[in-house]
């Protein structure tokens, strides 16, 4: 451990502070705890400080404006939420407009979270956005690919190889992939987004789930993505095995609330978390899991980066 | 903005009868000025408890209380909260009910209770009751008790905050309101209810008032899962609800006509 480290500790445990700052690769964050895109938006402020948060995921925008499904869109689950809400959007000029001006401005980060129906759609999409304030920009590739049947990218690596790096070449801003637990070799998704230029990968979203209602699917889209506690141990070994094959920083997704979820996530190998069903429930949670951390590492004198695990 | 409050709050007191939970908390300041029609959402915050897909009605801001049916694995957690326990609300969450004339006639049956049951109390202490309709269910289960003595229960809640309280069937429901000389019309009822109440307010030329009920993830309007057709395209019931114009939203007897 270097001489500087011990210093942070020793700072840290002094104080009752403690350093929960961590690099998602160019980008730096005050604390490791984030929003998943589709549960968090401005309108939290009503409820707490925004800057609290590590960084700002607004809802994942798409190229042109969409209604989303037609509900029933989310129904409660085995200890979690399946949802079908479908995307909607305002599409991405309103979203520039009217807004993502709502999150700039602010301490923490703001990642643009997007989604489209092809590469050359995508790439767009973060050209667009170069220059706009964005910190980072979210490649949501659980949706559709239309170029592929249909296919969502995220569940072939050659799909998400040509994503990644159509936006790779439009842009040199840190590109984080959503990866997607439904893929059958999630492993070889997150080699194949390395190696077309993904800065961070966020695993993961949702998992396909159904829900039956008097014997009918309980959603009008008939099937959803499972997520908040069942989905963690899914997400869970997901980043414990990308972790294993890729060097890029991972923000862990999938049933997080408390910090005992936090920690496992990071013995798992991701250097931060993203919480999302359990803000629905609880808005606040975010921040008593930033205060949790706070407390954890002032208590032992580490900093949260030595909470990751990371290597074989 | 308004705030909002998200936070632990005591239980003070806790009612069980004929499958209707009432839980009263402690006094909290953020819920002083709540109106009928406006709602919180509730967790249970007992390890492992199941989420809660529907927020709960506010039945009065003073003492704080709510009041749901019980239905399944959700309410049932709730259900189980004690006196001195904590359970996590975010509130209070959505509009109010719109000021209505003296001679407006309040419907509602078992599954909007609630709402209309905190209206009924409000107009009772202002000192204009309005008339109430209540629409019973068919024989049949309602959670642990029948339908029966649910609707008898749900009826005796109702009565001490009407200006007259009548009990009809749903086949009996057209022609009560066809006969009734109200001048306007807030109703809060199943889907099938809620089509003959707006046909006939239609039909009769009367203003009135749709109280909704949506699944409900956020509170606030972030997750877009509380989106409910209307007639003029769709609305989240927590940013402009959950009491909308009696004549906008779209109920599901008549969705292939409203298309």
């Amino acid at each position: 451990m270097s001489a500087s480290a011990d210093v942070s500790r020793a700072d840290a445990s002094a104080s009752g502070t403690a350093d929960l700052s961590v690099a998602i690769g160019s980008v730096m964050l005050a604390n490791p705890v984030l929003p998943a895109s589709g549960t968090f938006g401005h309108q939290h402020e009503r409820l707490f400080d925004l800057d609290r948060l590590g960084a700002l995921v607004p809802k994942t925008v798409m190229p042109a404006a969409r209604p989303g499904h037609p509900p029933r869109r989310l129904v409660e689950t085995a200890g979690g939420l399946v949802n079908a809400i479908g995307i909607p959007s305002v599409g991405l000029e309103a979203f520039l407009a009217d807004v993502l001006p709502r999150y700039l401005g602010r301490r923490s980060p703001v990642v643009v979270s997007v989604s489209a129906d092809s590469a050359e759609d995508f790439a767009a999409m973060v050209l667009r956005l170069k220059g706009t304030g964005a910190a980072a920009m979210e490649l949501n590739l659980s949706c559709p690919n239309l170029d592929a049947g249909g296919r969502a990218f995220a569940l072939d690596p050659e799909a998400t190889h040509a994503v990644v790096a159509a936006c790779r070449a439009a842009t040199l801003m840190p590109l984080w992939c959503k990866l997607s637990p439904n893929a059958a070799a999630p492993g070889d998704v997150a080699a194949a987004a390395q190696a077309a230029g993904a800065d961070a990968l966020v695993v993961a979203n949702t998992i396909t789930a159904l829900v039956m209602a008097d014997g009918k699917p309980a959603l009008a889209n008939r099937t959803g993505g499972l997520s908040g506690a069942p989905l963690k141990p899914v997400n869970l070994r997901l980043v414990d095995e990308i972790a294993r094959r890729t060097a890029l920083p991972i923000i862990g997704c999938g049933g997080v609330a408390t910090l005992a979820d936090a920690l496992d996530y990071f013995a798992a190998g991701a250097c931060a978390v993203a919480l999302g069903t359990a803000t629905l429930s609880r808005p606040l949670a975010m921040v008593h899991l930033v205060e949790a951390l706070e407390r954890h590492c002032a208590e032992r004198g580490v900093t949260v980066r030595d909470l990751v695990r990371r290597g074989p | 903005m308004t705030t909002v409050f998200a936070g632990d709050l005591a239980l003070a007191d806790r009612h069980e009868a004929a499958g209707i939970v009432t839980l009263t908390f402690e006094p909290r300041d953020a819920f002083a000025a709540v109106g009928a029609g406006q709602f919180l959402i509730a967790a249970s915050n007992r390890p492992g408890a199941p989420p809660l897909g529907r927020p709960v009605s506010i039945l009065s801001a003073e003492p704080l209380t709510i009041a749901f049916a019980l239905i399944g694995a959700g309410t049932a957690a709730l259900a189980e909260t004690a006196p001195g326990e904590t359970i996590h609300v975010v509130g209070p969450l959505g509009r109010p009910f719109a000021a209505m004339p003296d001679d407006t006639l309040l419907v509602t049956d078992a599954t909007h209770f609630g709402t209309l049951l905190a209206l009924g109390a409000e107009r009772r202490a202002e000192g204009h009751p309005l008339a109430i309709l209540y629409v019973t269910r068919p024989p049949g289960p309602a959670g642990p008790v029948s339908t029966q003595e649910q609707d008898a229960l749900l009826i005796q809640m109702l009565a001490p905050h009407a200006a007259g309280l009548r009990a009809v069937s749903a086949c009996a429901l057209e022609a009560a309101l066809t006969r009734s000389d109200a001048g306007a019309i807030v109703a809060g009822a199943s889907d099938a209810v809620m089509a003959i109440v707006q046909r006939v307010a239609g039909d009769r030329g009367l203003a009135g008032q749709a109280a909704l009920q949506a699944v409900m993830g956020c509170g606030i309007g972030v997750c877009q899962s509380c989106v409910r057709p209307m007639r003029d395209g769709s609305a989240a019931l927590v940013c402009e609800g959950p009491v909308f114009a009696l004549d906008r939203p779209v109920f599901a007897a008549d969705a292939r006509d409203a298309a």
